[in-house]
């Protein structure tokens, strides 16, 4: 649609112009003085404007013979020159489409400002997030370094240490600001690798597995270690170790105490055979301790028997209702003549009252057997053993009392393990498997019972176990 | 000639075996049942030879050799040992801790009295052969 300019030829035809404009319906007016554009103005944004001011605001410029299309173009030149208030948008026509002033022109830049600023807001956003992702990424890593198990350390070339993470801290005991600060102790080199002790805060010494690789610390040449606790497996080995130990020691006993009754049997028989004994009654000596020795001998088979059983899992109790005080007198009385031998008295300690339980005869026979012999062969010579039996809740309480040797503190823990001897020739020599306590242990634990020991050494020993006096359909007996 | 024998054993058996085959050889034979008793013995009763077992109560039959080696009285004496303990390792202490011979149980009664006579013959411990043992006898150690 093509727009109406009123041509105003003077400054009292502004109002007029305004006028032409309500009436034409006109958007715009050019304001021309003389043939040249002193002005263009749009009835909607300008009324009320004072024209006069318009016209004052306006850069009085020839315009010669301009075509309206050009008009806009013109006055946007005059106004970017400064020298007039007002400009003229046209279209892309080049029909003048509005008209708009220098505040406008100032909103604009404010507009390119505010563009700016939010270009400037993005930037900073943007820089933001990628502070954030580095940070993220510092944290990974201090994550790493922090929750790694093995210790990390930073060791300056003077053997100071310059940083440590909390695997540190946990592997010696002691705070970061403890480490920090302090000598490492320990020479450190690149390319390292070696086994160091760990002093921890109680004193108490653990092994750790250190390798080292050069490293920078605030610009200057340091040392990083990793530090890796190897106590535990440290231990487990000499836990293997020892065990080891003590099965080879065991196979070497086991040839021991097979080897010396077969002495006796073979030297004695050996003599016989050879005729050297002639007098009858040195025969029987002779037999009589071929026949101990034999028997000797077999007992010691049943005991590996035994344990073989247990390795294989074909250990087991047949349970029968049966008096527990018989079997305890029993075995006491089997021991008679031994005890005696050494001048020892067994004393029972058996009240009459108590009841029957369910358990293999046998096994507890052998238990009793065990704990009877040790105290026995323990016992110094006119010494005493006492054997106690008791109700003690809902459990049978037998005891063996010796003021024998004792044992030592360091012997206590491992008194039930298989193998096991009391070290010392004394004890060894004493004879023994090292195995009767383990089968012991093994028989009273299948009944549901506990056994343990207290002892101290020089004053004699207590051996203890338990029965459960009320086994589940035990109801009766024939 | 009446030699006199000192056995130091703890097994009761083992001494009443070594004691009666060696009298029955004519020897004068005395017995200890522990290692302290066998060094007193060896001091006191002046014996021409020791038959010593190792496994021993208090002191063992190491200690027992050691001690009579570091004695003017008893350091030249011919100990003669005879053990259940059977790997190489415990017949090499055992010379190492002075015995002059080694045997391991169980020993022949008259392998004893053969050990002993040879000692007792003055064979010194350079011509002894070490290595003239029963097949068998010595078990390897380590195992």
């Amino acid at each position: 649609m093509k727009t109406d300019f009123s041509k105003l030829s003077s400054s009292e035809s502004v109002g007029s112009a305004v006028k032409v404009m309500e009436k034409t319906n006109a958007d715009y007016s050019v304001v021309e003085e003389e043939g040249k554009i002193k002005g263009v103005v749009t009835s909607r944004e300008l009324v009320g404007y004072p024209f006069s001011r318009l016209l004052l605001d306006c850069a009085i410029q020839p315009l010669g013979t301009i075509t309206e299309e050009a008009l806009a173009d013109e006055a946007l030149r005059v106004l970017e020159g400064g020298k007039a208030s007002f400009l003229v948008v046209s279209n892309a026509e080049g029909i003048p489409i509005g008209i708009t002033n220098r505040e406008t022109i100032i909103d604009s830049l404010f507009q390119e400002l505010e563009k700016l600023n939010r270009e400037k807001d993005k930037y900073i956003a943007e820089l933001k997030q990628a502070e954030e992702a580095l940070e993220t990424s510092k944290a990974s890593f201090r994550n790493i370094v922090e929750r790694s198990s093995d210790g990390i350390i930073v060791v300056d070339q003077g053997g100071i240490v310059r940083f440590v993470n909390s695997a540190s801290e946990a592997i010696f005991q002691r705070r970061a600001e403890e480490l920090i600060g302090e000598l490492f102790g320990f020479p450190v080199a690149a390319e390292t690798a070696a086994e160091l002790d760990i002093v921890r805060k109680g004193g108490e010494i653990g092994t750790g597995e250190m390798r080292a690789v050069e490293t920078e610390w605030e610009g200057k040449l340091a040392y990083l270690a990793t530090v890796h606790d190897i106590t535990e497996r440290k231990r487990a080995e000499e836990e293997l170790r020892e065990l080891d130990r003590m099965k080879s020691e065991f196979i070497s006993n086991i040839s021991h105490e097979l080897r010396s009754p077969l002495h006796s049997i073979r030297g004695f028989t050996k003599l016989m055979l050879m005729d050297k004994v002639p007098d009858p009654e040195v025969q029987k000596e002779f037999l009589s301790i071929i026949d101990d020795q034999g028997k000797r001998l077999g007992t010691l088979i049943d005991s590996l028997l035994d344990m073989s059983r247990l390795e294989s899992g074909r250990f087991t109790i047949q349970k029968q209702r049966l008096s527990i005080k018989d079997v305890i007198h029993e075995t006491v009385e089997s021991f008679y003549s031994l005890a005696s031998e050494k001048d020892t008295v067994i004393n029972e300690d058996i009240p009459v009252t108590l009841p029957e339980i369910e358990a293999d005869g046998e096994r507890v026979r052998q238990v009793m057997v065990n704990l009877l012999s040790n105290a026995v062969k323990f016992s110094n010579d006119g010494g005493s053993v006492t054997v106690k039996g008791e109700v003690n809740g809902s459990e049978l309480l037998v005891q063996v009392t010796d003021r024998g040797i004792g044992i030592p503190e360091e012997a206590m823990l491992y008194l039930f393990e298989r193998f096991y001897q009391v070290n010392g020739s004394a004890t060894r020599s004493a004879g023994g498997s090292g195995l009767g306590l383990y089968i012991s242990r093994q028989i009273i634990e299948a009944h549901g019972g506990r056994i343990w020991a207290e002892s101290k050494e020089g004053e004699g020993s207590i051996f203890s176990f338990t029965l459960p006096l009320n086994q589940a359909g035990g109801d009766s007996h024939g | 000639m009446d030699k006199k024998i000192l056995v130091i054993d703890d097994d009761p058996n083992a001494l009443r075996l070594i004691e009666y085959t060696l009298e029955q050889e004519g020897y004068r034979v005395i017995t200890a049942s522990d290692g302290l008793e066998g060094l007193t013995k060896a001091q006191d009763e002046h014996p021409d030879l020791i038959v010593l077992d190792i496994m021993l109560p208090g002191l063992d039959g190491y200690e027992v050799c050691y001690q009579l080696r570091q004695k003017l009285e008893t350091g030249a004496l011919p100990i003669l040992m005879v053990s259940a303990k059977a790997r190489q390792d415990d017949k090499d202490i055992g010379l190492r801790m002075g015995a002059n011979d080694y045997l391991t149980k169980p020993a022949d009664p008259s392998m004893i009295v053969a050990r002993v006579k040879t000692l007792l013959a003055g064979t010194s411990q350079e011509n002894l052969n070490l290595e003239d043992y029963g097949a068998g006898r010595i078990e390897s150690g380590g195992r």
